[in-house]
């Protein structure tokens, strides 16, 4: 008794010695991983705002091109001085806006807001396995971010040769205004990202594999952990050929090498480079950049998962086929790169090649939508907000995936690679549908992650403004790109192959950008309001079974008061028959009430799938 | 370990893991924050696996940069030679390694010495960036800079990748250097000097990587 006495005392002095105690080191500073998730969040969504607001201002000029907006000058001091868009600003707003939104909103919510959020809470530990590097992954994205935003005042303008920035457009800086110092500053940006994020990527990773609590089984980790670490991983082995593209590049631009450069007349004069490939830039750039895509959308079908079974109340339909098509789609994401090379005059049997791998990726793909079906499927699902986005999810997912099975063919690539087809295809599959699990995953982990419940009202407005209006946007850009609409034309009056109805799908799409583009407003609203003034949340509001739900809400700092919880089944228990109630908690003794988790494939075949018998067994 | 009711479930439902012969290592970090007898972990602690994982990173931004050589210089032959004090610098990183390998088999035998074998690699590490240097210079002296051709446009660049990342094996050598002065305790000098070896080992299969690398392309 005595020296139970004595070890609660030395527990709590070393709780209270880890416990940050100044402002600075509690919030700022801090080696916590709730808060460096919360910091990734709110400095991503600040981030993905500002890219939004640029899409409103190009899609303006598309809608009515040289249309004179006087209020916009204020919005854009440079480019835009007489409220009427000149053509560089639309050429920057464009990269910008690519660049933002894939890399400072997607990829640092995903990885680093849910992924330093999600990944100890579900596996069952104190924090990550290097607080210290977690920090200074934040503070090397809050710097990259820094940069970005800074680089859209320098007087050239910010970088404007698209987010792939290409060279030689991108290595000369008199190729276009943003060519100069934009350009240097968004390749800084980049490197800087990349840092941060192979910081975050080490720890994500290593945390889900070593620091697991007692029970907690790789084949009983929640998909979300899963998605998130696979995604890591991609991050790891990928992203280094982006950070060496940009290192040749700033050499190409600054000592005068010929990386990327041949010989080039720009203006009537002579560029002094010999021999360079611009080819290589691509390769380099599309080895990061398709395993990238998959960095934002794994970590979201992670989320998805979690949320499908939840709402559904019953268990993700085949875990272990889900785990190991993530893997899949991983593994198959280093070898499509050239699929979008097709046009860059590629030997066609190497590019049958890239048709082949492309195409097979929409096995593990297709697999992973009948499962999400499958786990529908009969449920008794509760249309909660989380849940809304997350049934939008697969809806955006199937129709992005069902282009890229056009665009996956060369054939059809090479007439519609540079019309709005492509520009339509990868905004529904890789845009929306990770934007659908961000926006599912705040909703659903919003309570635990503040103590706070959200509007579920205000919710569902925001979900159907934003499914009806993304649509509206995207549906249309598909039509246009099959009509030819070429991608990257900041005007197209003057054109004589394009039919005037095109210009009224054009302005559809604005309004249905700006209406989709209010809708966001609400969401703000809803987030800071509830995060203030919102219901206090209990601890498991959603009935979820997973193990951040068993810690208190909001976590304190080592998340478990006491000792780590202990795991006895997987965290799927949804609806099983027998159980008391229609969820088991990942922390209930297999004693206690029965699991699912080895049973499946005979409830299956009996037919005693979930629905009917919630609860009425005990 | 399990508790005697838990044993009993666990024996029924879950397959036993094959466990690692290898005895547990001697750290796995803080112990509030880690879990020592934790089933659930690899067989290495998290530091090494990062470490491990970082090198992987780091084999991905060497892997880029050699295969963007390759494709750019397309078969042609070395326009230059390359200078002899590229096998001085090559000799000075594999003894460098060995210092390391004798440094941790000390430290794991717990003998002081092994801190003179920290200090070995140190000086073999500034020796090697003063032979650097020195083939820069060589190569400078007859012309072949940076923007001559593709082929020491890349040698440069390498190099000089591979010479940052030598300076960072600098910093880990001095942070064991701290380590050591501050009279830290075992397991955590084990984990320095483990950490500084492992990477280490690395930079030096990197320099033979990129030697061979410009042997090859001079065929």
């Amino acid at each position: 008794m005595e020296s139970n006495v004595i070890a609660n005392a030395e527990a709590a002095v070393q709780t209270h010695h880890h416990e940050p105690q100044s402002f600075w080191t509690k919030y700022v500073f801090s080696q916590d991983h709730k808060v460096i998730a919360m910091q990734y969040m709110i400095t991503a969504l600040i981030m993905g705002f500002i890219g939004m607001v640029m899409s409103w201002i190009f899609r303006i000029q598309l809608a009515w091109p040289d249309h004179n907006l006087p209020f916009m000058r204020f919005l854009m001091p440079t480019n835009m001085e007489s409220g009427t868009l000149q053509t560089p600003g639309y050429y920057m707003l464009v990269t910008m806006h690519g660049t933002i939104m894939v890399f400072f909103l997607l990829t640092a919510i995903l990885t680093g807001g849910f992924g330093n959020f999600l990944i100890p809470l579900q596996v069952g530990a104190r924090d990550m396995a290097f607080p210290f590097l977690n920090m200074l992954s934040y503070w090397f994205y809050f710097l990259s971010c820094v940069v970005i935003t800074v680089s859209l005042f320098v007087s050239t303008g910010a970088a404007s040769a698209g987010w792939t920035s290409y060279p030689p457009l991108s290595a000369l800086a008199k190729a276009t205004p943003g060519s100069g110092l934009g350009q240097d500053l968004w390749l800084v940006a980049i490197a800087l990202f990349i840092v941060a994020s192979t910081m975050g990527s080490l720890n994500y990773v290593t945390t889900a594999l070593n620091m697991r609590t007692k029970g907690m089984t790789l084949m009983r980790m929640p998909l979300t952990v899963w998605g998130i670490i696979v995604a890591a991983v991609l991050g790891l082995f990928a992203f280094p050929a982006l950070f060496a593209g940009a290192v040749l590049l700033l050499l190409d631009r600054h000592l005068g090498t010929s990386f990327f450069l041949p010989h080039l007349v720009l203006g009537g004069e002579h560029i002094v480079r010999d021999g360079g490939s611009p080819l290589l830039w691509q390769h380099l750039f599309w080895f990061l950049g398709h395993p990238e895509v998959y960095i934002l959308i794994l970590p979201a079908m992670g989320i998805t998962s979690e949320i499908l079974s939840n709402g559904a109340r019953k268990p993700i339909f085949g875990y272990k086929v889900m785990v190991g098509s993530l893997v899949a789609i991983a593994f198959m994401s280093f070898i499509v790169w050239g699929h979008h090379m097709f046009v860059s005059g590629m030997n066609p049997w190497l590019g049958f090649a890239f048709v082949i791998t492309t195409l097979i990726i929409a096995v593990p793909s297709a697999i992973k939508t009948f499962n999400w079906l499958g786990t529908l499927w009969k449920g008794n699902i509760r249309f909660t907000t989380p849940m809304l986005y997350a049934i939008g999810f697969i809806s955006t997912f199937v129709t992005g995936g069902l282009t890229g099975i056009f665009l996956g063919n060369s054939a059809l690539d090479i007439p519609l690679h540079d019309t709005y087809f492509v520009v339509a295809h990868f905004h529904v599959v890789m845009g929306l549908s990770s934007v659908f699990g961000i926006f599912g995953g705040i909703y659903y982990w919003f309570p635990k992650m503040t103590g706070k419940m959200m509007s579920e009202r205000w919710g569902k407005v925001h979900f159907w403004l934003t499914f009806i209006g993304s649509y509206g946007v995207f549906w249309t850009m598909h039509y246009l790109g099959f009509m030819g609409m070429p991608r990257r034309y900041f005007s197209y009056e003057s054109y004589q192959f394009l039919p005037p109805s095109m210009h009224t799908l054009q302005i559809i799409i604005t309004i249905s950008a700006l209406i989709v583009g209010a809708a966001q407003l609400i969401f703000v609203v809803n987030f800071l309001y509830s995060w203030l003034r919102g219901p206090k949340a209990p601890d498991n509001p959603w009935q979820a079974t997973s193990l951040e739900w068993q810690a208190p809400t909001p976590p304190p700092h080592g998340n478990w008061v006491g000792q780590l919880p202990e795991v006895h089944r997987w965290p799927y228990d949804y609806s099983v028959p027998g159980a008391s109630v229609d969820f088991v908690p990942q922390t209930v003794p297999l004693e206690v009430e029965p699991s699912g988790e080895h049973h499946r494939t005979a409830v299956a075949v009996n037919g005693h799938t979930n629905g009917h018998s919630n609860g009425h067994h005990a | 370990m399990d508790t005697p009711t838990d044993t009993a479930m666990v024996t029924t439902l879950e397959k036993s893991r094959p466990r690692s012969v290898v005895p547990p290592p001697p750290d796995r970090g803080n112990s509030w924050w880690g879990s020592d007898d934790d089933p659930q972990s690899l067989a290495v602690p998290s530091w090494q696996f990062g470490m491990w994982l970082g090198l992987g990173t780091l084999t991905v931004l060497f892997a880029a940069l050699s295969s963007a050589y390759i494709v750019r210089v397309g078969g042609e032959p070395l326009s230059f030679a390359l200078p002899s004090t590229l096998w001085i610098s090559t000799a000075i990183l594999v003894a460098n390694s060995i210092a390391l390998i004798q440094a941790r088999r000390l430290l794991a035998r717990k003998e002081q010495s092994f801190v003179r074998w920290l200090a070995v690699s140190f000086v073999f590490a500034l020796g090697f960036l003063v032979s650097q240097v020195i083939t820069w210079s060589i190569l400078a002296s007859q012309g072949v800079f940076m923007t001559a051709n593709p082929h020491s446009s890349f040698f440069y660049v390498l190099t000089a990748v591979h010479g940052l990342h030598v300076v960072g094996g600098l910093g880990a050598l001095l942070r064991c250097g701290v380590h050591v002065r501050r009279r830290s305790r075992w397991p955590q000098l084990v984990r320095a000097v483990g950490m500084t070896a492992t990477y280490w080992h690395f930079v030096d299969a990197v320099w033979l990587w990129i030697v061979f690398l410009f042997l090859w392309t001079s065929l």
